[in-house]
């Protein structure tokens, strides 16, 4: 069945047809053919054992009296002229007895048999190729014998072979029609469909869908080839268009590689001259532009000048060379359109004229423009093919290579703004650093200034007043003594002065190392520079080992450290022994260094005070200083990237801090460094009395 | 000149430092005399004339020099002690009054041999003559030193 199945699906439209036709035809026709032969063959039988029985009837009738009166020859002679009939097989007729009388036979025929049943009734029976038919002869009531008629069935075996024949030769039409109809269907349906394979082919191997298919054939077919063709032209549109979409895509990915390029040219930072011829061998190559040139226009749009021109300007030519162009150039501006370049326009601008000479007709003022800056215009020279409205994505192109050449206009205005204001900046600043350098300079001779001039009649005074003390003490009375003491302390004094604003304003000159420092070293240095201080004070001064590591200037740190402990031991109550504390705690990446004392104390409202120059919180006469300590600290922990502070209550002492970034274990790994004391901080002014041996 | 020891030259264009200085010498009993010129170009003028074995001029144990004075400053004097052919090795020690770290680093680069702050006060500075004359009068031993002990 499958295998039925599959032939019948891969079998043609043609043979399908005939297969359906013979499949619709034959059983009809058989049937039909075989009740009709049925009830043909039927009525021959019927026919031919009447017409058996009528002969029978007749020989029997006129063989009565041959019976009756024995004549037997003139019975066998009556019997032979049955002769004439050639269906006729043989005649017999019987006596009472039922012996034979008389009989015929057709040579080649059945011999009747010799003898029958005497008292048979009519009978009449087909046998093998005859029929056979038992009549009794009797004449008025009187039965004289039995008749007996064989007659040959032949005729009947004609009619059937002749009717099979004609059945068979109908069929064997008929299926001949079948074919014929099958091929006559099958070129009207199939040929059509055909046709459309080969034009679908033919679409498919040549892309060419210009070609249709013939429309013929029955309704359906013709439905069929139109919706087919209807298709054609809507896929040739759709190819049209898409066509058409693609080649504009082209397009656009060129022009986006134009303006790519372009903007590559502007980001390294090239002339924009070059942007202009650039951008502007692009303009040119759409379609439809014969010209283009690159305006800028001045800012405020008094001058105009040609960046850039394709083809080139033959010599440089301004737009506003005369007032004439001039004019021409800026109503071209204003107008926005594009004009005409008429070939005998009389006094045309230099440009225009240039324009027309490469093939333009009209020229286009494409404005460059920035947000807030107009900056000049692309002319664009067309060869009148086209308005400019019809091309509108050549348009779009040119617009946008517009903004790329006004971008990068601007850029270059911009630029040279920008190399302006730097160079007037670098020149500003070389003047400043020049002045802060004489400055410095005034300020450091100052310094040395103070230094020597101002210290040198200190010197005298006290060096006099010591001689006159030493030669002429004994002569004076000791009030006069006395004062002359007080010359001298003041002349001390003003000499500490001196050097702590010396070592105040050298904190913030000389240029500083910043490096791994160890605070231990420092506090220990720093204490021993004061030792004379702390021990005529009788100082009580404990260190808690071991302090860390910060970095900060160790000279500077030094001064600090000196500071904060001169000051702890300073300021304490008449009677009581300084008591000084000092250690360091981790702030985060930060350290600081604490100094504590018990001393007097600073009131809150003071506590920033303290830090600033010359400030005092009590007489010198009270605690002697200078008043610059402690802002010596604050500005020596400043100047190592550090602070300075102070947490102190009234009368139960200070705690005085700096606070310096750490020094992370990796970097103070040179010990060597830290302890290196340079010769500049040999010699450390903390405003002390010398120390001489 | 006592003519014993070789002296000890002091250079400075402050009269009033002389005068403390020679009063401090005396009251520290300083052993050498204390010679003195009054600037640059007069202590220039002196040690040619030592150099040039001129009577009346012995090459001083020691020069203690000033930087800051008129005309020649005490940098020009130590350079020029430093070029001279006889001379470059004369002890050199710095006596002013800045303790500008500049000025520190500038003397010892010029080949000072050492540097001293004055001292306001008469104490220290009879204090320090008194230092000084033992450390280059008596410990330290001078490169043009002839007849050291002998002469004594």
């Amino acid at each position: 069945m499958t295998a039925i199945a599959t032939r019948w699906k891969g079998a043609s439209i043609r043979v399908r047809f005939i297969v359906a036709f013979l499949a619709a035809v034959l059983p009809v026709m058989a049937i039909g053919f075989a009740v009709l032969g049925a009830s043909e063959i039927r009525s021959l039988r019927r026919a031919l054992r009447e017409e058996t029985l009528t002969i029978a009837l007749l020989v029997g009738t006129n063989g009565a009296a041959d019976l009756a009166f024995d004549a037997r020859e003139e019975s066998v002679a009556a019997l032979a002229r049955l002769e004439e009939d050639p269906d006729m097989a043989s005649a017999a007729l019987y006596d009472t007895g039922g012996r034979l009388f008389s009989a015929w036979q057709r040579a080649g025929a059945a011999a009747p048999p010799a003898a029958v049943d005497p008292g048979t009734t009519a009978s009449i029976r087909f046998a093998e190729d005859e029929i056979q038919a038992l009549l009794p002869v009797s004449r008025e009531g009187t039965r004289y014998g039995t008749v007996r008629i064989a007659v040959s069935t032949a005729r009947l075996d004609r009619r059937t072979r002749t009717y099979a024949a004609t059945v068979a030769g109908l069929g064997a039409a008929l299926a001949l029609l079948s074919v014929l109809l099958a091929s006559l269907l099958q070129g009207g349906l199939s040929r059509p469909i055909l046709d459309l394979a080969r034009v679908a082919d033919r679409i498919r191997t040549h892309g060419d869908f210009s070609v249709r298919a013939a429309e013929r054939g029955g309704p359906e077919i013709q439905a069929l080839a139109g919706g087919f063709n209807a298709m054609l032209v809507a896929l040739e549109e759709r190819r049209r268009q898409r066509d058409l979409a693609e080649a504009s895509w082209q397009r656009s990915a060129r022009r986006l590689a134009a303006l790519r390029e372009i903007d590559t040219a502007i980001l390294e930072g090239r002339p924009s001259g070059d942007v202009a011829t650039e951008a502007l061998r692009h303009v040119v190559e759409v379609g439809g532009v014969a010209w283009a040139a690159v305006v800028d226009v001045s800012p405020g749009a008094s001058s105009a000048r040609v960046v850039s021109a394709r083809p080139p300007l033959a010599d440089a030519v301004d737009p506003v060379a005369t007032a004439d162009a001039h004019a021409t150039f800026f109503r071209l501006l204003a107008s926005g359109q594009a004009v005409p370049v008429e070939a005998g326009a009389p006094e045309m601008p230099a440009f225009l004229s240039a324009a027309r000479a490469a093939g333009a007709r009209h020229v286009l003022p494409i404005p460059l423009r920035t947000r807030e800056d107009f900056l000049g215009c692309i002319l664009v020279g067309l060869d009148g093919d086209l308005p400019p409205e019809e091309m509108p994505e050549e348009m779009e192109f040119v617009h946008d290579l517009a903004d790329v050449v006004a971008v990068s206009i601007l850029h270059a205005r911009l630029s040279a703004r920008v190399e302006e204001h730097t160079a007037e900046l670098e020149r500003r600043v070389a003047e400043r650093t020049a002045r802060l350098a004489a400055s410095v300079k005034e300020l450091e001779s100052f310094g040395y200034t103070v230094a020597h001039d101002l210290r040198s009649p200190l010197r005298s005074i006290h060096g006099y007043g010591s001689a006159v003390l030493e030669d002429a003490g004994a002569l004076v009375p000791e009030s006069s003594r006395a004062y002359l003491r007080h010359i001298l302390a003041s002349a001390e004094r003003m000499d500490r002065l001196i050097q702590d604003l010396l070592a105040y304003s050298g904190m913030g000159l000389e240029p500083i190392a910043i490096g791994p420092v160890a605070l231990t070293l420092v506090v220990s240095e720093a204490r021993a520079q004061i030792d004379d201080v702390l021990r005529a004070r009788d100082a009580d001064l404990v260190v808690v080992e071991p302090l860390a590591e910060v970095r900060g200037h160790r000279g500077t740190l030094v001064k600090v450290a000196a500071h904060l402990l001169l000051n702890a031991a300073t300021f304490t109550r008449p009677g009581e022994r300084p008591r000084i504390r000092v250690w360091t705690e981790a702030r985060g990446a930060n350290v600081r260094l604490f100094v504590e004392d018990a001393g007097l104390g600073i009131a809150p409202e003071h506590q920033e005070r303290i830090f600033r120059v010359f400030e005092r919180l009590h007489r010198e006469d009270e605690f002697p200083g200078t008043g610059i300590g402690l802002a010596i600290v604050k500005r020596g922990a400043e100047r190592c990237g550090g602070t300075a502070g102070v947490s102190s209550t009234l009368g139960r002492g200070s705690v005085f801090w700096i606070e310096l970034p750490g020094s992370p274990p990796s970097v103070r790994a040179d010990p060597a460094q830290a302890g290196n004391g340079s010769a500049s901080e040999a010699d450390l002014s903390l405003g002390l009395p010398a120390r001489r041996p | 000149m006592s003519g014993g020891l070789p002296p000890l030259l002091v250079v400075d264009d402050e009269s009033d430092d002389l005068f403390f200085f020679q009063r401090a010498a005396t009251a520290a009993n300083l052993a050498n005399p204390v010679d003195t010129a009054d600037g640059g170009d007069a202590a220039i003028a002196w040690l040619t004339a030592c150099a040039a074995g001129e009577p009346g001029h012995v090459v001083p144990i020691a020069v203690v020099l000033d930087l800051k004075m008129p005309r020649r400053s005490g940098f020009e004097v130590l350079a020029w002690i430093r070029a001279h052919p006889d001379l470059h090795r004369l002890p050199v020690v710095v006596y002013t009054s800045s303790s500008l770290d500049p000025d520190v680093g500038r003397a010892y680069d010029l080949g000072a041999n050492s540097y001293l702050v004055k001292p306001v006060t008469f104490d220290a500075l009879v204090a320090l003559i008194r230092t000084l004359g033992l450390y280059w009068g008596v410990l330290n031993r001078c490169p043009h030193q002839r007849v050291p002990a002998s002469a004594g």
